[in-house]
């Protein structure tokens, strides 16, 4: 609870610097499309705490580029072999968790430390992901033959709202915006189901028991590795599911779309309060963390203009290391782990 | 640097504190051929022979060259990554890292310092960040991947920050250091080779570089056996920053330009490298000898894809695979009873 407090402070201190230094930051346009753009790096990130929670050094470094690839899959089946949208959104999430699993066996198999095994896909799946249209994104312009656009359901998911699909019109509007569509039919329902699955059901108290204390969860016979390899799973599948929400977004895929995210989504990771060491975080500070780095980008970017794209990672590097320290001295402060 | 941090070993010679690498004696020939370095070796020699077959220009003597100059940067880099490997750490930021050196020797050269003092401003700069990097690991108590992925962002942006928009371009003062030979071998792998041997023989022989192994092999009984585990893991950060620092006047002799991106991949490469040549990536064991071999054949596969024609993209994967084959097997032939 003292965490979540002290995030909440964070973030409402966060906006009310922006909004009295930045002039355009507090206009319900602004925020509107600060949450709509953001909603990819919060799915991204709920994904790296999944695998964070389990434990054992665990960690997903080629989150980003999962996500980059599946976004490769969705606009290589729609516009290239004019597969059905539907059909193509649920390929490009089934790659993101086949994607997954690669790591899943790599960590829970092979038994190569998820830091190395993950930074070796995350080279390997980019690679992939540049080398399928040679770097070029999709739709592409100097392909006359292929199709122009994705459909417009794909684009709706990315730019609609929540209001705009049939029966939901009852939804109030907020500050004359609508609510996005990813926000309402993607990113809580998420959520919500996550922390139901975290709280509620035995897969996910494994999950917490096997990231606290590997050892004494495995004497009380669950099966370690297995709980890994699904965590794994479920990290990419949920990364499937960014990658679709901001291919809509943009309404094209391309291939290095998620270079940097594995930074963003580990930082609001540690600053959400998920233990690198496993065990500990829920979703309420992940959605918190997330909320503040992504008005921090959006702050950041319009304070700066043009130079954003220096100091955007800059402060990311800071609140990274900064977040990191604060975790392990509370740790050693009040854990009752030594 | 030479003046060990911890008091020399007693010496009485039946009590040695910290156990020596098994030296391999002339008897032990199978032992030798079935190390890592010796396998990488073989794998180096029958890939560019066979590679030799179907593209005759692998092995011309100005191709030999070409590699033996290119790798100069990543194999130094490699041993500094190896001793960060074994103390059971890893440093994401050395590109970011030789940026930043590459800016600090460019600087120095464009405003008329000579080539010694731009070397000594890359060194300075590359421990500073060691420095940086080791004090959070060590008495941050971060985990080094935390760190450095920071430290990764922070000193890109410092250095592109720094750089402004335009590039650098510094008088060609490191060219000759970079690109010259010396009775037919490049310079810059005649300086890594000098780099790599002190280096050698220092982790073998003296009492600091046997305490990078405990650290790495056990921290805790390394802690009890009398190493200050935190100052010997800060020493470790700044060696490998100072090489850091070497690796960048090579690359500003060899590129001519300080760019925005300079660096950007090294850190794949020098991983790459360092767990190919047998370095285990849990930490307390692997040779410095591993880590230049492992550099050579990354760097090898490299040039090789450049003569098929597939660059860059592809070179992600290639290189990806190569990490988790060789870790894979690290892992399957040291593959202990673990049941978590």
């Amino acid at each position: 609870m003292r965490r979540l407090l002290m995030l909440g402070l964070v973030l409402v201190a966060t906006v009310a610097l922006f909004s009295f230094v930045v002039p355009n930051f507090w206009q319900p346009y602004n925020l509107y499309q600060v949450i709509q753009n953001g909603v990819t790096l919060a799915l991204v990130a709920l994904a790296e705490s999944i695998v964070i929670l389990s434990g054992g050094g665990a960690i997903d470094l080629s989150v980003g580029s999962i996500l980059g690839l599946c976004g490769m899959i969705l606009g290589v089946l729609n516009i290239e072999r004019n597969v059905p949208i539907g059909i193509a959104i649920v390929g490009a999430m089934l790659a993101g968790a086949a994607l997954g699993a690669i790591n899943g066996v790599l960590v829970s198999v092979i038994r190569i430390p998820p830091l190395i095994a993950t930074l070796a896909t995350f080279y390997a799946y980019a690679g992939i992901a540049l080398q399928i249209t040679h770097t070029a994104p999709l739709p592409d312009a100097t392909r006359p033959e292929l199709p122009t656009s994705f459909p417009a359901l794909l684009i709706t998911m990315g730019n609609g709202n929540v209001q705009d699909v049939p029966g939901f019109s009852w939804v109030p509007k907020i500050a004359g915006q609508g609510i996005p569509f990813q926000v309402g039919f993607v990113y809580v329902p998420l959520a919500l189901i996550l922390a139901f699955v975290l709280l509620k059901t035995v897969g996910g108290r494994y999950l917490y028991g096997v990231g606290t204390n590997a050892l004494a969860a495995r004497f009380a016979a669950i099966d370690v590795w297995g709980v890994r390899f699904w965590a794994y799973v479920a990290t990419g599948l949920i990364c499937g599911m960014a990658a679709v929400v901001q291919t809509g977004l943009s309404a094209s895929a391309t291939p290095d779309v998620g270079a940097t995210m594995n930074l963003a989504a580990i930082t609001i990771c540690v600053l959400g309060g998920v233990s690198i060491i496993g065990g500990e975080g829920d979703v309420l500070g992940i959605l918190l963390a997330s909320l503040i780095v992504i008005f921090l980008y959006n702050g950041l970017g319009l304070a700066l203009g043009p130079n954003a794209g220096i100091w955007q990672p800059f402060s990311l590097g800071v609140l990274l290391i900064g977040s990191a320290l604060l975790n392990e001295s509370l740790r050693r402060r009040f854990s009752l782990r030594s | 640097m030479s003046r060990p941090l911890l008091p020399e070993p007693p010496l009485s010679p039946t009590s040695i504190p910290l156990a020596r690498p098994s030296r391999v004696k002339l008897t032990g020939l199978r032992e030798l051929a079935l190390r890592r370095e010796s396998i990488v070796l073989a794998i180096l020699v029958i890939g560019s022979i066979g590679f030799d077959l179907t593209h005759p220009t692998f092995l011309s003597s100005s191709n030999l060259e070409q590699i033996f100059t290119n790798v100069a940067v990543v194999a130094l880099v490699s041993v500094g990554m190896t001793l960060v490997i074994v103390t059971g750490g890893i440093d994401v930021s050395v590109g970011s890292a030789l940026a930043l050196c590459m800016f600090a020797a460019g600087k120095v050269m464009v405003s008329g310092g000579g080539l010694l003092l731009a070397i000594v401003a890359a060194l300075a700069a590359g421990a500073l960040v060691g420095v940086l990097n080791g004090t959070l690991v060590a008495f941050g108590r971060i985990h080094p991947i935390i760190v450095t992925l920071g430290t990764l962002n922070i000193i890109r942006a410092v250095h592109i920050g720094a750089l402004g928009k335009n590039w650098l371009v510094p008088p060609h003062l490191a060219e000759g250091l970079a690109l010259g030979t010396f009775v037919g071998v490049p310079n810059a792998w005649w300086l890594t080779m000098i780099v790599a041997a002190l280096l050698t023989t220092f982790v073998v022989w003296r009492p600091l570089g046997r305490a990078i192994y405990a650290i790495g092999g056990n921290a805790e009984a390394a802690r009890l056996a009398g190493i200050n585990v935190p100052l010997v893991t800060v020493f470790v950060y700044v060696v490998m920053g100072v090489l850091v620092g070497f690796a960048a006047v090579i690359q500003i002799g060899q590129a001519g330009t300080v760019q925005p991106n300079a660096g950007s991949g090294l850190e794949l490469q020098s991983i790459a490298a360092t767990v190919i040549g047998g370095t285990s990536i849990l930490g307390g064991r692997g040779t410095i000898v591993g880590g230049l071999l492992g550099a050579l054949l990354v760097e090898a596969v490299h040039n090789a894809l450049i003569t098929i024609g597939t660059v860059g993209l592809l070179e992600g994967l290639v290189v990806g695979i190569l990490i988790i084959i060789a870790v894979a097997a690290d892992v399957l032939q040291h593959r202990r009873q673990r049941i978590v």
